[in-house]
């Protein structure tokens, strides 16, 4: 059982999708490993991506992300309603908000101390409405000549979202490892009472971790504008939770300081095979919606666990009495709870 | 209370219409669905809790009873078994939360799909009616010709509750498990049994609000309760509940759900278009517990 | 971690070499539809599976199927572009005789679309169109003629109301053909028959029985004068009875559209005023027929559109066999 549990991460992801490919591909045949599904599965995986990837950042920083949805719907929405400024601009503008509301969401759990999962459903709900007014419930489109490309072509059989989406999991895997924001986000996800002693910045770590999840979802909104050429209003929507399965099968953590953008990535990769192999199979709506959610259900707990017998077993080095638990604990400064 | 006062206030200047008992009262009877469930949620928000899954589970109590008196079954008898729908899914919340003390609001929010999915498959999406023309009376029914049966229900709820919150062990015990957990289970509360009852608690409340819903259309739909759960949050931190346990009571709800009721009238007497509403709610939403917050900090 | 990134590329690897690998093997298992073999196989991509007209639309699908030896795969986003996107895109390397797609939303298939008739697969669309930008990549449009629907209903209005009076409109989704089209022709009867009826509100609930409930008794609120609703579809029309009910207030007409079971029964005891019949069953069984003679060759119109009709309590004995 332990061994299950601490396997949760790292290679379980990598293992799973592998698993999952095999079995698809040996029951489904040539309707699942055809060049054009598995160019369409590569495609939506890419344009995913980033925003999982952002998910598993805030994750590792000790937050989490409801909005990033509502963000990428957003970012969608201003990539194509701006473009007669140009798509640069209108690719600026959307990322540039999708970091805007991560450093709302940053401020208000690192400043105002407010739980991160109800300070970005707040967030969200703001978002969403602003999209809605944005593009006056409707869907628009009016995109430049080759704006389509970034999300909707190919080179040679490989999506161009794929391409990009692989070099950026690289890129934040180098940022995240070799980089000290990357560390102290694993520092204060771990326990931020003790980063803070060692010399971290804890709110500003916080705060950069949700504006780079905030820009991530940005870019997921754009490629996928990319690809529909347009933006509609059900964009992102229910994509919070499945960022969060896929970030958690890939090693992150609810409680923080773990997980990484490798692993968020083949966490996505294997949830959209089983969503593919389901819809392959013909599987009906109702059961797909019944999987997604025992399977989030079953990540959180076993994330759970694993983390209960990690505390349980630092608990026990101290035996603690009632006046112990009584007494407020001496937080420099910090104050409020841990974010969740 | 202050700030119903206040509201009320502002609403007369802004509307002829909003102080005609008649406005009054169906700002009432319409809050008084979400006011049931937010007394559900309030029971899970002084523990520190969250329960996610109400949405969902306000369509599923429905759709449970009028599936099964279609199949026969007596009225009376349907109401009970859409409660015990209620009663099972909580049961289910609360053992995945205590067996594995995995965040609240992520299990809910699972456990809110798979009660969406299981509406939808128990209906395969067609919709079905009550047989039973006296269905329609809980929800559309008036006493005494003014009050909502929904409204009297509501309140007789609200005010039950807050006996139970102020006179009986276990609901004390409710504020002893928000403040300090730990505490709470080292002075032999039964914490896993009182946080079982809690979720067990909620789900029938958001299957009581679920069947006023249901009788008021007469017809099965999966989705009536959406947005409830955030809804319902916002209300209970509205009146004065704290999010970080501890702190709060039934009749507190009741006076956020007002305003909430309230803040909702006079947005659409005032026009606002239905998008501009949801940002307005999420605002008031951040607002309320940042002061919920900063209070908090004072208080340490 | 470094053994991490190691996996990780070989995976990636991987991938990429399937990718380039199956070049050669995608539809060879299946029969090369321009080589002319029998079955007629058909593609379909829903909006959304769990409504009521889309049901009976593949009702009417898998009727006609059974007299042309068809094979239908039907695939179901759930309202959600994104996915109607890749199972176009599915669809499109399966290689079907023929694509249906009920677009969920009219701009967000086109760039899949033209892909998939770049291809040289045919193309149809059932129920909601796609935007004019994108017609040109379908052979056709089988839907309903949602102007003639709106006409109906405004006549219905015209004639219920004396000419004079307040409406309020219930839409569906802004910008959607239905809803547009609904409402012109709502306009269009109100101004032909020369009425001075008012339009003091028109608000979207989304198709949503639900929201109709709520946005209606907001309107009844805001307006206490309305003396008509149109709920674009029979379930808000529903939702916007129930609505006006509630409010105590007497004398208010409701008409919807679509000639749902529950809508005729409500006509018959007098609660509804009147709805148009929509014949989403029809629409499926055309939907086959014009497959067919895409794959033989023929020629088929611009748009196929289904034919409605006005019901009322004074004729509901005659339709209501055709209520669903």
């Amino acid at each position: 059982m332990k061994s299950i549990l601490s396997a949760l991460g790292h290679q379980t992801a990598l293992l799973t999708f592998l698993g999952l490919f095999l079995t698809f591909a040996i029951f489904l045949g040539s309707d699942f490993t055809s060049l054009g599904n598995l160019s369409n599965v590569t495609r939506t995986l890419a344009i995913t991506a980033p925003l999982v990837m952002g998910q598993a950042i805030v994750l590792i920083s000790g937050g989490i992300d409801i909005s990033v949805g509502a963000t990428m719907a957003m970012a969608a929405a201003l990539s194509i309603g701006l473009q007669h400024y140009g798509a640069v601009v209108s690719v600026g503008a959307a990322i540039a908000f999708g970091a805007l509301v991560g450093a709302a969401n940053g401020l208000l759990v690192a400043k105002a101390k407010i739980v991160a999962f109800i300070a970005t459903v707040g967030t969200m709900s703001i978002v969403r409405g602003m999209m809605l007014v944005y593009t006056d419930e409707g869907s628009i489109s009016n995109t430049v000549p080759g704006f389509g490309f970034w999300g909707g072509g190919s080179v040679g059989p490989i999506p161009v979202p794929f391409i990009l989406s692989v070099s950026l999991m690289l890129v934040l895997w180098w940022l995240l490892r070799y980089f000290k924001i990357g560390r102290e986000m694993y520092a204060v996800g771990g326990n931020k009472e003790t980063a803070y002693l060692a010399g971290v910045a804890v709110e500003r770590v916080q705060v950069t971790a949700f504006v780079w999840c905030g820009m991530l979802a940005s870019v997921s909104g754009v490629l996928l504008a990319s690809r529909l050429e347009s933006a509609t209003p059900q964009i992102g929507v229910n994509l919070e939770l499945f960022s969060i399965a896929a970030a958690v099968i890939g090693g992150a953590s609810i409680l923080g300081g773990r997980g990484g953008a490798v692993g968020a990535f083949f966490g996505l990769a294997a949830l959209v095979i089983l969503t593919n192999g389901m819809n392959l199979l013909g599987i009906t709506t109702y059961y797909q919606l019944a999987t997604n959610a025992v399977l989030l259900i079953v990540v959180v707990v076993l994330d759970a666990l694993r983390s209960n017998r990690a505390k349980r077993q630092s608990l026990r080095l101290s035996p603690r009495t009632v006046e112990d638990e009584l007494t407020p604990k001496r937080e420099p400064g910090l104050g409020g709870p841990h974010p969740l | 209370m202050v700030l119903l006062a206040g509201l009320l206030v502002v609403g007369a200047f802004v509307s002829p219409v909003f102080l005609t008992p008649n406005n009054l009262l169906n700002i009432l009877g319409s809050s008084s669905v979400l006011g049931i469930v937010a007394l559900g949620q309030c029971v899970l928000i002084l523990t520190k809790k969250f329960d996610m899954s109400v949405a969902f589970m306000v369509g599923l109590s429905g759709i449970v009873a009028i599936m099964v008196q279609n199949a026969g079954v007596a009225l009376g008898l349907s109401f009970v078994v859409g409660l015990l729908a209620g009663a099972l899914v909580g049961l289910m919340n609360g053992i995945i939360v205590v067996a594995t003390k995995a965040n609240p609001f992520l299990v809910t929010l699972g456990t809110s799909t798979l009660v969406y999915a299981l509406s939808l498959s128990i209906t395969r999406s067609r919709t079905f009616s009550s047989p039973y023309e006296d269905f329609l009376v809980l929800g559309t029914g008036r006493l005494w010709e003014t009050i909502h049966y929904s409204s009297v229900l509501f309140l007789t709820l609200a005010i039950l509750l807050e006996l139970v919150f102020r006179y009986t062990t276990i609901g004390r015990s409710l504020y002893v498990i928000g403040s300090n957990e730990r505490v709470a289970h080292l002075s032999g509360t039964r914490v896993t049994r009182t946080v079982l009852l809690t979720f067990i608690t909620s789900g029938v409340f958001a299957a009581t609000a679920g069947l006023v819903m249901a009788s008021r259309n007469g017809s099965t739909v999966a989705n009536s309760g959406v947005g409830m759960d955030f809804d319902s949050i916002i209300v209970v931190v509205l009146g004065g509940t704290s999010l970080f346990g501890g702190r709060g009571g039934a009749l507190r709800t009741v006076a956020g759900v007002l305003i909430f009721g309230v803040l909702n009238n006079l947005m659409v007497l005032l026009g606002f278009p239905a998008v501009a509403q949801q940002i307005v709610k999420g605002a008031v939403f951040l607002l309320v517990i940042w002061i919920d917050s900063a209070l908090r900090e004072d208080k340490r | 971690m470094q053994r991490q990134v190691k996996a990780a590329t070989l995976a990636a690897l991987m991938v990429t070499v399937a990718l380039a690998g199956c070049t050669q093997s995608p539809a060879d298992d299946q029969p090369d539809a321009s080589t002319g073999s029998e079955v007629l196989t058909m593609c379909v991509v829903h909006n959304f599976a769990d409504s009521v007209s889309v049901t009976a639309m593949v009702k009417g699908m898998n009727a006609e199927a059974s007299h042309y030896d068809a094979e239908i795969t039907y695939f179901d986003p759930a309202n959600d572009p994104q996915k109607q996107a890749s199972m176009i895109a599915d669809c499109a390397s399966r290689q079907p005789d023929v694509l249906v797609v009920n677009a969920v939303d009219p701009e967000a298939v086109i760039p899949d679309m033209k892909r998939a008739s770049e291809a040289g697969i045919k193309i149809l669309t059932i129920n909601a169109d796609v935007a004019e930008d994108g017609q040109q990549y379908r052979m056709s449009f089988i839907g309903s003629d949602s102007f003639t629907q709106g006409y109906a209903v405004g006549s219905m209005i015209a004639e219920g109301l004396n000419n004079e009076g307040n409406l309020a409109i219930v839409g569906g989704n802004p910008g959607q053909t239905d809803s547009v089209n609904r409402t012109e022709g709502v306009k269009a009867a109100l101004a032909d028959n020369n009425s001075k009826i008012k339009i003091v509100a028109e608000q979207s609930a989304n198709w949503s029985q639900d929201k109709a409930l709520t946005v209606t008794t907001d309107l009844l609120t805001r307006f206490p004068d309305i003396d008509a609703v149109f709920g674009q579809d029979d379930p808000m029309a529903m939702g916007a009875l129930l609505a006006v009910k509630n409010s105590g207030k007497t004398g208010i007409k409701v008409y919807g559209v679509n000639g749902n079971k529950e809508a005729c029964a409500s006509i018959k005891d007098g609660e509804l005023a009147g709805t148009a019949l929509q014949m989403s069953e029809l629409l499926g069984v055309s939907a086959v027929r014009a497959a067919f003679d895409l794959k033989v060759g023929r020629l088929v119109p611009d748009k196929i559109l289904a034919p409605t009709a006005a019901v009322t309590m004074d004729n509901i004995t005659k339709w209501e066999p055709q209520c669903w």
